[in-house]
């Protein structure tokens, strides 16, 4: 029987797959996009911590010195995350990192990116908060860096202010379509053009098209919606462009499977892996001290006891971002809640063991409405490598955590940003008793929400797997256009500039189409 | 009751106790016999197939007193009852165990449940080789990590958890569903349990649902300048 044929196949349907789907449907090709995860619409989304719940369209895949979460449903982790949109400072285009030589593509930039940004700020679209939209947490912070003599702001978000409930269940999908999650804005466009979207479909490997006229065929297999470890079937299509957008988890995964059908892949696949120098510190306030030192009050009495309600992310500092200032020694801090699934992770704070269990911790979580966690967005060294992938999807299946091949030793430099910023958060939320601050000490693994660069864009091949049309080198054709094509760790969320390189890329893709044999039409509009 | 052998000889010698590597396979021979004849039959006799051979059904309450003390050290609680063996009764209030640690262990979702009789063995292997090492004697009355005090279960999961051994990523696996228990009611929809009293949300004081089971805060923010922006950024964008 003959193989499906389509012109584009897209693997992958978050940030890096819709919007790209988008474009080339709209351009007029034919498009069908591949998801692993299941279809859930705003109704299904659940505000809930039970397991079975969230856990159908979030991943926690643990690796070795690393843990990662990231989405798994269509609309990928722009579904799951919490629509900090941001646009990277520009130091970061110039990042030499450890190689000694600029790692992004000289052409592009800051500036060069800066159209592609406003495209997506306009598509999405994002919101500006001003101070009527910063929630206590958020405003805890902010008051706090201007105790301590540092500037603070409202972060920009992907959010419908007007429909926004502040119920802080980002994390689980938007029950209000308030959170604009590529199912509002690219999706419904690419669908509107005639792109296919097909969930559940898990891609395991790449090989050479039979058919003439296509040059990739897609092996994938279908997955049970209640048991992701178990195929109900399986199948290929034949494509003439690939586009894969598999998340920083899944595209060196599937590029790693596929070398022994499509011949040698470049060695930066599975390489150079960021974690976006994440570093996440709880801050345990002290809600007399809010009053006292911060004069702020919620209501009579009531300082601040106020973790839960809200966005989850809202205020950040830009100070310690100074452009001049060496690189790994640069960072944003950045208020955001985490949910109390990760309430083992922090130490206690009392001297001696046990140091996250125990008495003193259970004392401590007693006090969780009065916490605040904050991010630091550091510099980090590229230095996550992949293993040799599973015989079948991203990961290994547990329950509802996985077990991947990723290895993630901190580098020197890597912890000198952590050191620098964790330090830089006790100076400003330990500053007269203010609050006590506790580090993730229950694991050596960091914790990591960000994942970048497994697939890399680049100018120089030993160490980017693609080149600055997302191209993937020695194999035309195939385009990497996610989280995994982000050079470096960004000091900012990565969900903006994740964004912004897929509408760069699909202008690309719109212009390079009829190379392969895919007739589209342009200029196409935002949807 | 529970005798520090090392304290009871210490006063004998005047010494303190050193365990010689004799001394410990002597004690391990004793214990290994008592193990044949003990009332406590979950896993060990297991692991030596004996189960197998018997065809005997895994102890259930064996292994649910083990995982309950285990649980019960991460996020102590206080006895359910004065005879409670399994928790230790370190703190008033509810702790783990009583937060559904047990169920949310069993909870299909998590896919613990197959490993459970084999990590119990696991950690009463551990509890019998720290008694050993740190001279405390057992009656195996009890599984062995149940018969600990409540100091010795701590030190033990310090020296698992926060240790390098091939078995530290088994046990941090169920210590971390026993804090999701705890801080979540992770086998529970969040808006039943909270309606419950689940004890873990209710310390920490998670909020409750609007009457109709959605969370939604109309009072979210002090609605106050709390700071200025950074000079160079635009829009809420660093430069």
């Amino acid at each position: 029987m003959a193989n499906e044929t389509t012109d584009v196949l897209i693997i992958g349907t978050g940030f890096g797959g819709s919007i790209p789907g988008y474009y080339l449907a709209a351009g007029g090709a034919r498009v069908i996009m591949l998801e692993r995860g299941p279809r859930l619409s705003s109704e299904e989304f659940t505000q809930s911590l039970q397991v079975g719940g969230y856990t159908r369209i979030l991943d926690s895949i643990g690796g070795t010195g690393i843990s990662v979460t990231a989405g798994n449903c269509v609309g990928g982790s722009s579904v799951t995350y919490y629509a900090a949109s941001l646009r990277a400072p520009s130091f970061v285009f110039e990042r030499q990192g450890t190689i000694g030589r600029r790692i992004w593509p000289a052409s592009i930039t800051r500036s060069t990116l800066d159209e592609w940004y406003l495209r997506a700020e306009e598509a999405l679209p994002v919101s500006e908060l001003s101070w009527n939209d910063v929630p206590y947490a958020g405003g805890v912070f902010a008051a706090a860096c201007t105790r301590a003599g540092h500037t603070c702001q409202p972060v920009p978000v992907a959010v419908d202010l007007t429909r926004c409930t502040n119920c802080n269940w980002m994390a689980n999908g938007c029950l209000f379509d308030a959170k604009r999650s590529m199912l509002l804005n690219y999706i419904p466009g690419a669908e509107a053009h005639g792109a296919e979207i097909r969930p559940l479909h898990e891609v395991q490997a790449i090989h050479r098209a039979q058919t003439a006229g296509y040059r990739w065929a897609v092996e994938y297999r279908q997955l049970d919606p209640n048991n992701y470890n178990v195929a109900v079937g399986s199948g290929r299509i034949e494509a003439k462009i690939v586009i894969i957008a598999a998340g920083t988890m899944g595209t060196p995964v599937i590029l790693q499977r596929s070398k022994k059908y499509i011949g040698r892949i470049p060695v930066a696949v599975g390489r150079h892996m960021s974690a976006n120098g994440d570093r996440i510190t709880l801050a345990a306030v002290n809600e007399g001290k809010v009053r006292d030192l911060l004069g702020l009050e919620r209501a009579p009495g009531v300082p601040y006891d106020a973790f839960p309600i809200g966005k989850p992310i809202s205020s950040m500092s830009f100070d310690y971002l100074d452009p001049n200032a060496p690189e790994f020694s640069r960072f944003a801090l950045q208020q955001l809640f985490a949910p109390p699934l990760t309430n083992a992770i922090f130490e206690d704070g009392v001297d001696g063991p046990p140091v996250w269990f125990g008495i003193d911790k259970r004392d401590l979580t007693s006090r969780w409405r009065s916490w605040l966690t904050i991010a630091a967005f550091t510099e980090d060294a590229n230095e996550g490598v992949f293993g040799p992938p599973p015989a079948a999807g991203n990961f290994t299946r547990i329950g509802p955590a996985a077990v991947g091949q990723l290895r993630y030793d901190i580098a020197p430099e890597t912890q000198h940003g952590f050191d620098l910023s964790d330090e830089a958060t006790r100076s400003i939320m330990t500053l007269d008793g203010l609050a006590t601050l506790h580090l993730v000490k229950s694991t050596k693994n960091i914790q990591c929400a960000h994942p970048l660069a497994s697939c890399r864009i680049g100018d120089d091949p030993a160490t980017s797997a693609c080149d600055d049309r997302h191209e993937l080198r020695g194999h035309p054709g195939i385009f990497v256009t996610d989280a995994s094509s982000v050079p470096t760790s960004l000091c900012v969320n990565p969900s903006l500039t994740i964004a912004a390189l897929a509408e760069r890329a699909s202008s690309i893709l719109l212009k390079r189409a009829p190379l392969y044999g895919v007739q589209v039409s342009g200029p196409v509009p935002p949807p | 009751m529970i005798e520090r052998e090392d304290e009871r000889l210490a006063k004998s010698t005047g010494d303190s106790v050193r365990l010689s590597r004799r001394t410990l396979l002597k004690r391990t021979a004793a214990l290994a016999a008592a193990w044949t004849v003990c009332p406590w039959p979950i896993s060990v006799p297991s692991a030596f197939g004996r189960d197998r051979e018997f065809g005997r059904e895994p102890d259930h309450q064996a292994i649910t007193q083990t995982l309950e003390a285990f649980a019960d050290t991460l996020i102590p609680g206080e006895k359910r009852f004065p005879e409670d063996r399994a928790i230790a009764g370190a703190v008033s209030g509810a702790g783990a165990v009583q937060a559904g640690a047990i169920a949310m262990l069993n909870f299909p979702p998590v896919g613990f449940q197959p490993a459970l009789p084999g990590i119990a063995t696991l950690l009463n292997v551990r509890a019998v080789l720290y008694a050993l090492a740190h001279g405390i004697s057992l009656e195996l009355k009890l599984p062995p990590f149940v018969e600990l005090d409540f100091a010795s279960r701590t030190a033990l999961l310090v020296e698992i958890l926060d240790g390098d051994g091939p078995d530290q990523g088994a046990f941090y696996g169920l210590a971390s569903v026993c804090f999701v228990a705890y801080h979540s009611a992770g086998y529970l929809p969040t808006a039943d349990a909270i309606r419950d009293g689940h004890p873990g949300l209710a310390a920490i004081g998670f909020p409750p649902p609007n009457p109709d089971g959605v969370w939604r805060f109309p009072d979210f923010s002090y609605r106050r300048v709390l700071a200025v922006p950074h000079p160079d950024s635009q829009h809420g964008n660093p430069a």
